[in-house]
């Protein structure tokens, strides 16, 4: 049986990680 | 962004819960039951390798994580464990069963805090012995690469518990062993811990990696 905390968390990192992914994936600038 | 959007899904589904994030103020709760985050593990790694995660754990009153989930979001690949096994994408993962420090790969992050052994010392005792020392900055990939079987061992030097109340169970429901950098049991993870040792769960190399912190530089 599913642990629906679990279920709740694991949907919450897929969303704000696919959200936050082009920021957290862009190329890196010389400063 | 990320550690402000957590902290308020988290605050709506769970308001009784604590919050013990990396980037923002703890907030306590009601429940027991205290949620600790690191929005951005690996930082100094964006845009340079596909190593940074977004990590979180429910933690119980006993400070021992109920759960866990790591994603990277660049690799796409979601992490995570509950009281009897660990998954990546749904997968099943399993230790690797390499039983000696030679042609081994161990990661090695973040600076080891006094009284251990420099990073320098523990990469030369590694090296020496035919393993392979790896640092890609993401303390939490790392030791996800040793739940996966990728890896054979890992270190956390830092005293927070941002990225270890994550792995413990990742690492340990996988076949793995976690201890401080003493060797010894981590007893909470909603505190400040003595660093981290993840391992295969094979007594010689976790003895070894827990012997090499040991050495002081000369």
């Amino acid at each position: 049986m599913k642990n629906p905390d679990l279920e709740f968390t694991k949907q919450l990192l897929l969303d704000i990680g696919s959200k936050a992914s082009e920021a957290l994936t862009k190329p890196y600038e010389t400063k | 962004m990320v550690s402000l959007l957590v902290t308020e899904a988290i605050k709506e589904k769970y308001p009784q819960d604590t919050i013990y994030g990396e980037e923002e103020a703890r907030t306590e709760g009601s429940s027991g039951f205290t949620w600790v985050l690191d929005p951005i593990d690996g930082t100094q790694a964006l845009g340079m390798l596909p190593t940074s995660t977004i990590c979180l754990a429910r933690i119980n009153n006993e400070g021992s994580p109920v759960f866990s989930v790591v994603f990277n979001p660049t690799t796409k690949e979601l992490f995570y464990s509950d009281k009897e096994a660990s998954y990546v994408n749904g997968e099943k993962m399993k230790v690797s069963d390499k039983k000696d420090i030679k042609g081994s790969y161990i990661y090695l992050g973040s600076r080891m805090n006094s009284p251990f052994a420099s990073n320098g010392s523990i990469y030369n005792s590694i090296e020496e012995l035919g393993g392979k020392v790896f640092n890609i900055r993401s303390l939490a990939y790392s030791c996800a690469m040793v739940a996966f079987g990728k890896a054979e061992g890992a270190y956390i030097g830092v005293n927070t518990p941002f990225e270890a109340a994550s792995i413990k169970l990742l690492v340990e429901n996988a076949g793995g062993k976690i201890t401080d950098l003493e060797g010894k049991e981590v007893k909470r993870f909603d505190t400040e811990i003595n660093g981290l040792i993840a391992s295969n769960g094979i007594k010689s190399i976790h003895e070894q990696l827990v012997s090499f912190v040991s050495l002081k530089t000369k």
